[in-house]
């Protein structure tokens, strides 16, 4: 079981949170006036990638926050966690 | 009232007495504010609680303080919080749970038999979240042991797992 930094709460166990998908997708601006193609990017467009992710998770069964994970797809390994809101930590690169 | 649940040599679990709960929501930064609302100070510090004039506040959250008082008091509490000029939110969730009190020295044992938390990091007066099986529950270490919360429609389920926890611990 992965155990997981809560920013509020400590370490705790993987079964307290739910995973909540890629992090740092930003919503068009202007969504109303936005080119289908620019709208199905922000929807389903996703990184994949094998290595270092930057994922939102939810201390569900906890403080109830979202916060940022950066975890190891490859390894699993959480490499840091961080608020909300906050830009992507150093550990895990660029925004 | 101190309904028995079960007992385990010196350790006990009982149900806990009808008390009002008050789950209150404002930003971090209102926080002074909302301790001038509650009477008393509210806690900055995560997962610890204040207490004050009979009432408790468990800071759950970082926007989230439970005020946990006598039953009787839940509407004058509630009504200094009524024409606040600072955006809140109180909910009277008293009815929706129920709590267990968990006394003696294998109290920790019987909460680990559900809970994933490493409960020596919850000293006196600590609160959190956490699960116990599959529900949620509040978990808070009093003087005299813990109090544990759930909703009320998980209660049957959390009362047998306690019991088969217990089971497991009293046989040789
Ligand atoms: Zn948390």
């Amino acid at each position: 079981m992965l155990l997981i930094e809560c920013p509020h709460c400590g370490p705790r166990a993987e079964i307290e949170f739910r995973y909540s998908g890629e992090a740092h997708m930003v919503r068009p601006a202007a969504a109303a006036a936005c080119d289908d193609a620019t709208w199905a990017a922000y929807l389903y467009l996703r990184d994949n990638v094998r290595g270092e992710h930057a994922e939102r998770w939810r201390h569900t069964h906890g403080c109830g926050q979202f916060f940022n994970v950066v975890r190891d797809t490859l390894t699993d390994r959480v490499v840091t966690t961080y608020p909300a809101g906050h830009a992507r930590s150093a550990a895990g690169g660029e925004i | 009232m101190s309904d028995l649940i079960l007992t385990l040599g010196d350790t006990s679990a009982s149900r806990a007495p009808d008390e009002a709960q008050l789950l209150l929501h404002g930003h971090p930064r209102d926080r002074a504010a909302l301790s001038a609302l509650a009477g008393f100070d509210l806690s900055d510090t995560m997962l610890a609680s204040t207490a004050g004039s009979g009432w408790h506040a468990l800071h759950l959250s970082p926007d989230e303080w439970l005020l946990v008082g006598p039953n009787g008091g839940r509407g004058d509490m509630a009504a200094r919080f009524a024409e606040a000029p600072i955006v809140l939110s109180l909910v009277d969730i008293s009815d929706r749970s129920v709590g267990i009190d968990l006394t003696g020295p294998l109290a920790d044992d019987l909460l680990a038999g559900g809970c994933p938390l490493d409960l020596a990091t919850l000293s006196p007066g600590g609160c959190t979240r956490t699960l116990f099986g599959k529900v949620t529950v509040l978990l808070w270490r009093r003087d005299d042991g813990w109090r544990m919360s759930h909703a009320r429609s998980y209660d049957a389920y959390v009362v047998d797992l306690l019991c088969a926890v217990a089971e497991d611990l009293a046989s040789p």
